[in-house]
């Protein structure tokens, strides 16, 4: 079993200290969902572990490998960030097959959402569907921890259920870490919940606590 | 042992040609008319002064395509395990393959 260990994370943004001393793990069979208000630091916290943004301090591993680079993150951890990223000049079947695995890349190509989109450039999709492939690449790539940034924005119902079981049968071979504002989406999937709450993060073991903790006010 | 190796080390490649790709098209178009007009006016030859040009235009595209416009961008080639320095090094040392061909050999 694999293990991502993260600690020591401390960030700033001028004189607002936004993530202070924060600690998250996540092994394989794990769905980590993450939870705070706006402004709490989630996307934060998973840039650094990504690593496309610099902290005074941290400190991430994976099983006895520091990871300083995003070079050392090769194969290990993946970022599906909140706006889309994928370079619009390139086809979808070129997409699935640079992320995953031959398997995976039948798989993906299989799906009955995905085989209309298989010879469309990424510039020609809405944002809708560039959404919905861009999960599928992270959660299908062959990284063993991915970190998902808000993946349900903009995708429709019908899709957020397969997905989530896509993530739940992807999670024999990952950990994930999942941010969402919508906090049924997370509690939904999640086999641990943590809220990021003053800067540290907390444990979350019933919706109860999130009332008291200030996150929402009502268990709709 | 070697495959898989093998296979990451041809994505990487098709990853960073799909990354020049874009910056090629745009530069090599300026970098012909700024070099038909260098050789129309200093009697340069065409292709040298081309692929000399081409050098010098590329990082400005790659600035300007990657940096400016598109950097989110830079998250699928960093998911690729392509960081944006390494990036940088491939577009200068293709650029400076090509342009250098264009120079000596036509």
């Amino acid at each position: 079993m694999d293990e991502l260990h993260v600690d020591s994370v401390i960030k700033a943004f001028g004189t607002k200290q936004v993530l202070t001393d924060v600690y998250l793990s996540c092994k394989t069979g794990e769905i980590i969902g993450l939870l705070g208000r706006n402004g709490s630091g989630k996307s934060t916290l998973l840039k650094i572990i990504f690593g496309s943004l610099k902290t005074d301090t941290k400190f991430v591993k994976v099983n006895r490998k520091v990871i300083n680079s995003l070079s050392d993150r090769k194969k290990l951890i993946n970022y599906l960030p909140q706006d889309s990223f994928l370079p619009g000049h390139i086809k979808i079947s070129t997409i699935i097959s640079l992320f995953c695995d031959s398997e995976n890349t039948a798989l993906i190509k299989n799906k009955v959402f995905i085989k209309p989109l298989l010879n469309r450039k990424s510039k020609t999709l809405s944002s809708g569907e560039k959404r919905l492939v861009e999960i599928l690449v992270i959660i299908f790539s062959d990284a063993k921890f991915v970190l998902i940034d808000e993946p349900f924005n903009g995708i429709a119902p019908i899709y957020k259920q397969e997905i989530k079981q896509m993530m739940r049968e992807q999670s024999k071979f990952k950990g994930f870490i999942i941010t969402d504002h919508d906090y049924r989406n997370i509690l939904d999937i999640a086999t641990k919940t943590i809220l990021m709450h003053d800067g540290g993060t907390r444990e979350i073991k019933s919706q109860h606590e999130l009332i008291s903790l200030g996150y929402t006010i009502s268990k709709t | 042992m070697v495959k898989p190796y093998l296979n990451r080390m041809v994505r990487n490649v098709r990853a960073i040609l799909l990354f020049y790709r874009r910056i090629f098209i745009p530069a090599i178009f300026v970098a012909a008319l700024v070099g038909a007009f260098h050789a129309s006016v200093k009697g340069t030859p065409f292709p040298g002064a081309t692929g000399i040009v081409l050098i010098y235009v590329s990082p400005l595209f790659h600035l300007f395509i990657y940096d400016i416009l598109k950097p989110r961008e830079y998250y699928f080639y960093n998911n690729l395990g392509l960081s944006r320095a390494n990036l940088w090094l491939a577009s200068i040392l293709i650029n400076t393959f090509i342009g250098l061909l264009i120079t000596f050999l036509f």
